[in-house]
């Protein structure tokens, strides 16, 4: 996504908030009710897990993710209707994995051209670690763009 | 019950045993469970920092009681079963609504993915039965949960 002219998924992430992925890391948007599996102790922004065609996907929840450590996250309640989509990217082995993404409302997608760089939203330094550049969308607003295997493939 | 496989490991004994702590699901392999306790003796000598204890071939092993989230609590269920697990010199005994055991061949374990490891977790990989997600533990990691546990305190 680095070229002009290309094609990105916006990800709603609530509160106004969204985040991009390129085109073709868009796998699946799960339409339907999912059950998720809670994993007791793991990160609160990462905690639950399902099952997709035979495959454990973890699931990312990109806003608890930027909120502070110490603040109190509503646990996504089971006869809700999350709406996660399904990205793939490519470990450091160049082996194809994938994950969810916890949104707020359907992705949709937008054009993407070098004009529209611009900085991390709110100047958030947190978006360094997470994010390879970040775009402005007439839509959307600030967009960053999400590097899909540092986030599944790193630690904590 | 004492377990049989310490006897005479056949090829045909299951690979796991699972607990159920509520919704979680958790997996200890089979070589790893000293003892099924339907209806434990719990005792108060030796209970250290447990609930209670039980005495296991003339071996003291505290009891533990861990709810869904895996945090440490107080009290004592009645009538629930104990399992007796056992790794080296480490043995504690936990409390659970149910306890099976698992044909490792109906499992697929897939290691915990790397976004949701935390140094807090006994959860090391994680198994689909079907369409079911258990999470599969070990005396040894278990054993460092308690640890942190006791530090931390009991929940009433």
């Amino acid at each position: 996504m680095t070229g002009s002219g290309c094609k990105a998924w916006m990800l709603p992430l609530g509160e106004g908030r969204h985040a991009a992925i390129g085109e073709y890391e868009m796998v699946h948007i799960i339409p339907e009710w999912v059950r998720l599996q809670a994993v007791p102790l793991c990160p609160v922004y990462c905690h639950k897990v399902f099952s997709w065609q035979g495959q454990l996907i973890p699931v990312f929840d990109l806003q608890a993710w930027l909120r502070p450590q110490d603040s109190v996250v509503a646990d996504t309640a089971q006869d809700a209707t999350p709406i996660i989509c399904i990205v793939a990217y490519e470990d450091e082995n160049r082996n194809v994995g994938y994950g969810g993404m916890l949104l707020s409302a359907l992705p949709f997608r937008t054009g993407v051209s070098d004009d529209r760089l611009c900085g991390f939203p709110d100047d958030d330094d947190r978006w360094n670690t997470i994010a390879v550049s970040c775009f402005s969308d007439p839509v959307g607003g600030p967009a960053p763009v999400l590097d899909l295997p540092h986030i599944f493939c790193s630690s904590p | 019950m004492t377990n049989p496989a310490h006897k005479n490991s056949g090829d045909t004994a299951p690979a796991y045993v699972q607990l159920n702590l509520g919704k979680t699901r958790l997996l200890f392999p089979h070589t790893e469970v000293l003892s099924l306790e339907a209806i434990p003796e719990i005792g108060t000598t030796g209970a250290g920092s447990g609930i209670g204890a039980v005495n296991l071939n003339e071996t003291v092993l505290p009891v533990y009681n861990f709810d869904e989230q895996l945090q440490l609590r107080g009290g004592t269920q009645d009538s629930r079963p104990c399992v007796c697990l056992g790794a080296g010199r480490t043995a504690f005994a936990l409390l659970c609504d149910k306890v099976e055991t698992v044909e490792g061949a109906t499992l697929q374990i897939v290691e915990l993915p790397a976004c949701m490891r935390s140094a807090n977790t006994p959860v090391q990989s994680l198994a689909l039965q079907g369409t079911r997600i258990l999470c599969v533990s070990s005396v040894e990691r278990f054993a460092g949960l308690i640890d942190v546990s006791r530090k931390d305190g009991v929940k009433p």
